[in-house]
């Protein structure tokens, strides 16, 4: 068996391990982004409700907090030059379709009705992003082993398969 | 255009582009008072002198996104403003709304459906009111006087500037003035910050009902004088009367186009009999000129 084989053996099987691992870890921050654009979302209920803030100093709040802040200072900027909210916030990065969805509809008229209105368009989006998360966090016990341990294989196997 | 006046040059750059076009095609020269706007009906631009429709319908979409525009896109934030009907913008720009009210647990909680805006082009005089500070003072001491006049006669202006006389020492001793302005219209507060010169020496007690203003300015603040607009109801006549009991003036305006008029409004006939005022003052408009008769009460 020559040195070249076992080299490429050994190659491939990292290949595989790191695939998995990235791919695991892409997940991971996927799952984190969701987490804390909900805890922004929340942040976000409590300054309209409470404080009765308009919604361009909240995103400029949201924007000092530290989680997601360069995406809410573009909101922040974009209401001071006068567009609404659903014109100023840009889907979150990061996020899957799912729940880009879900704050595509809260976003889409925040701001226009009246504060009852508000709190229950948030909080059913809330709930929406607490469900999913969970879903996704509960996705990622099972199938983050999952695809680490079928990425070893797969480079163990093609190992194999080259030695 | 309607003028350059920055704050009406604001309020053009809410409007759909369409009106605010045909808008800014009208001559400068229009001293418009007020623009109204209607959902389906041409703009109606208001002056002393008249009025004059211009400008193409605000559609209903067009109206709510107007209303939120106005409201910088938060109209929850405002919501307490537009219960009264109005919201004060920034530079003291007064906007009358009106639509349909949500009512909730039998309570104006806000509207839905606005179909009208009424933006009412407040001018400052600074120094109008020096001519008046002779009948408004007797000793050096401020005199509780009733100010009426017909809607539109200039009561506010000549308020707003009464407080800056007696409160910057225009005629009179500098007093401690305070203002219980329940629609913002006297000092055009914004985040707090008057948009009108109110003198140096007073307070401001905004978008609060008028009575309870009254009575937590007299507990809290001291005051020397206190200057409100538009009573009308007993409460506030009450409130007026209990200032005067407190060694208060108070010098207060209220629709009416004649004294006989004015002196036939029940509660306003109590606070008279009761001595909450000394004086009426009578304001007459005449395009710009205003003239003013005054009588003891």
């Amino acid at each position: 068996m020559s040195a070249a084989r076992l080299a490429l053996a050994a190659g491939a099987f990292a290949v595989c391990a790191v695939f998995g691992a990235v791919r695991r870890a892409e997940r991971e921050a996927g799952r984190k982004r969701l987490e804390s654009v909900s805890a922004d979302i929340s942040a976000l209920r409590v300054k309209l409700a409470d404080g009765r803030l308009p919604l361009g100093r909240i995103a400029s709040e949201l924007a000092a907090s530290g989680q997601n802040a360069g995406y809410w200072r573009g909101v922040s900027e974009a209401m001071a030059r006068g567009l609404s909210f659903g014109e100023a916030a840009p889907p979150v990065p990061g996020l899957d379709s799912e729940a880009d969805e879900i704050l595509r509809s809260l976003f889409a008229g925040l701001g226009g009705g009246s504060l009852r209105a508000e709190e229950e368009r948030i909080e059913r989006a809330e709930r929406g992003l607490r469900a999913l998360l969970e879903r996704r966090t509960r996705e990622l016990e099972k199938r983050g082993g999952l695809i680490n341990s079928l990425s070893l294989l797969a480079g163990l196997a093609a190992a194999l398969l080259i030695l | 255009m309607l003028g350059s006046d920055r704050r009406i040059q604001a309020v053009l750059g809410l409007l759909p582009e369409r009106i605010r076009r045909e808008l800014e095609a009208l001559p400068a020269d229009i001293p418009a008072e007020e623009i109204r706007f209607r959902t389906g009906r041409p703009v109606q631009i208001v002056t002393a002198k008249g009025d004059l429709l211009a400008g193409s319908a605000l559609s209903p979409g067009e109206a709510k996104a107007l209303l939120g525009r106005l409201c910088g896109h938060s109209v929850y934030a405002r919501e307490e403003e537009l219960r009264l009907g109005f919201i004060t913008l920034e530079g003291g720009l007064r906007v009358g709304v009106c639509g349909r009210p949500e009512v909730r647990g039998g309570r104006i909680a806000g509207l839905t459906e606005v179909s009208s805006f009424n933006i009412r082009l407040m001018r400052e005089a600074v120094g109008c009111a020096e001519g008046v500070m002779p009948l408004l003072t007797e000793g050096g001491r401020p005199l509780s006087c009733l100010i009426a006049a017909p809607p539109g006669g200039g009561k506010t202006t000549l308020l707003r500037d009464i407080a800056r006389c007696f409160s910057n020492g225009v005629g009179t001793p500098p007093r401690r003035v305070a203002l219980a302005d329940e629609r913002g219209e006297l000092a055009g507060c914004v985040g707090g910050e008057p948009s009108f010169e109110i003198g140096s020496r007073t307070d401001v007690m905004d978008l609060c009902p008028k009575a309870e203003a009254i009575s937590m300015l007299v507990r809290s603040m001291s005051p020397e004088l206190i200057v409100t607009d538009e009573i009308g109801g007993p409460e506030d006549a009450e409130a007026v009367a209990e200032a005067a009991r407190c060694g208060v003036a108070v010098i207060a305006s209220a629709h009416a186009s004649s004294c006989e008029e004015i002196l036939r409004r029940g509660s306003i006939e109590r606070a008279v009999g009761s001595g909450a005022f000394s004086r009426l003052i009578m304001l007459r408009r005449s395009g710009s000129r205003l003239s003013v008769s005054s009588f003891a009460l």
